[in-house]
């Protein structure tokens, strides 16, 4: 199965959910553990559409995120229809966590476009982001059961 | 090949534009309203509806027509759905996107806004109507293109 991980430039909440199933991070990450995550606050313009591989669950699921700005829930619904109309038999599912990326982290991507600024906002959102992974787990665990 | 006319909510732009392809609109005229009003989907859908990929119909030869809604996302729309076909590893070479958007005009703006947001269906329908039959041989131009393959433009 391949899991695809929606939030809106798919390099911040997607990407802690992505490393957290793929278990290169735990519950209580540091700062510098999200920091040093490859793709983590990776993004030169604000347009979505760029999908990263962040690696496989211990059950081999792939595990990717995407970029969907601000309209997850019907990329979710299009991604299902297109993926019918071609006939994909591999199972994949789809989990949205842009709601993890709180106004303040997406105001700080604004300001990371900003050079002089971008490594001082990767900081600042990996503080933010760091303590939502717990609910984040919640989140993957029923999605995943269901 | 699949085509997929997407705009923003999926029920003016894209909707017209399928069914010319389709022949349910005439391509050597502008429809009249009650043409319009009897196509599927022609100002029918809801926000709950957006993102749905509708099928419309299959043209003449053999290709099928679908309509879909992407909001805001505009160009974006196909990048990310290719993103979403490469890593499903399907084959998207059959899928055509066609953004009906550019050929949208205010009055469609500002009617679809009417009927579909606010619910005035009385008003905005006459203004979407209206709005429809301005733009009406673009969204044929558009069809022509795309029937004859040539998309770069689009």
């Amino acid at each position: 199965m391949k899991i695809i991980l929606f939030d809106h430039l798919g390099c911040h909440a997607a990407v802690l959910a992505g490393s957290y199933l793929g278990g290169i991070i735990d519950l209580e990450p540091t700062a510098r553990e999200i920091l040093a995550l490859p793709v983590f606050g990776f993004y030169e313009s604000l347009l979505p559409g760029t999908s990263f591989y962040i690696g496989h669950d211990k059950l081999g699921n792939e595990i990717y995120t995407l970029g969907v700005g601000s309209e997850a829930k019907i990329m979710s619904i299009s991604a299902r229809d297109i993926s019918r109309i071609l006939g994909v038999k591999e199972h994949f599912k789809i989990i949205d966590v842009s709601a993890y990326n709180t106004p303040l982290v997406r105001l700080f991507i604004y300001i990371g476009l900003l050079k002089p600024f971008n490594r001082m906002v990767r900081y600042f959102c990996a503080q933010m982001l760091r303590g939502c992974i717990p609910e984040l787990s919640l989140l993957l665990k029923q999605e995943l059961k269901e | 090949m699949i085509f997929i006319y997407n705009c923003y909510g999926g029920s003016h732009s894209s909707v017209t534009a399928a069914a010319i392809h389709l022949g349910l609109l005439p391509e050597t005229r502008i429809a009249n309203n009650r043409e319009l009003l009897n196509t599927p989907y022609y100002d029918a859908q809801v926000a709950e509806d957006h993102g749905r990929v509708r099928f419309m119909g299959t043209d003449k030869q053999g290709n099928t027509v679908f309509i879909s809604s992407k909001r805001n996302l505009g160009g974006r729309y196909e990048k990310i759905m290719r993103e979403v076909i490469n890593i499903v590893g399907a084959d998207g070479r059959k899928l055509i996107f066609i953004d009906t958007m550019p050929y949208v005009n205010l009055w469609m703006v500002i009617g679809g806004f009417l009927s579909r947001r606010l619910g005035y269906y009385k008003i905005g329908r006459g203004i979407i109507l209206y709005g429809t039959r301005q733009s009406y041989f673009k969204f044929i131009h558009l069809v022509q293109l795309v029937k004859k393959g040539d998309l770069a433009g689009l």
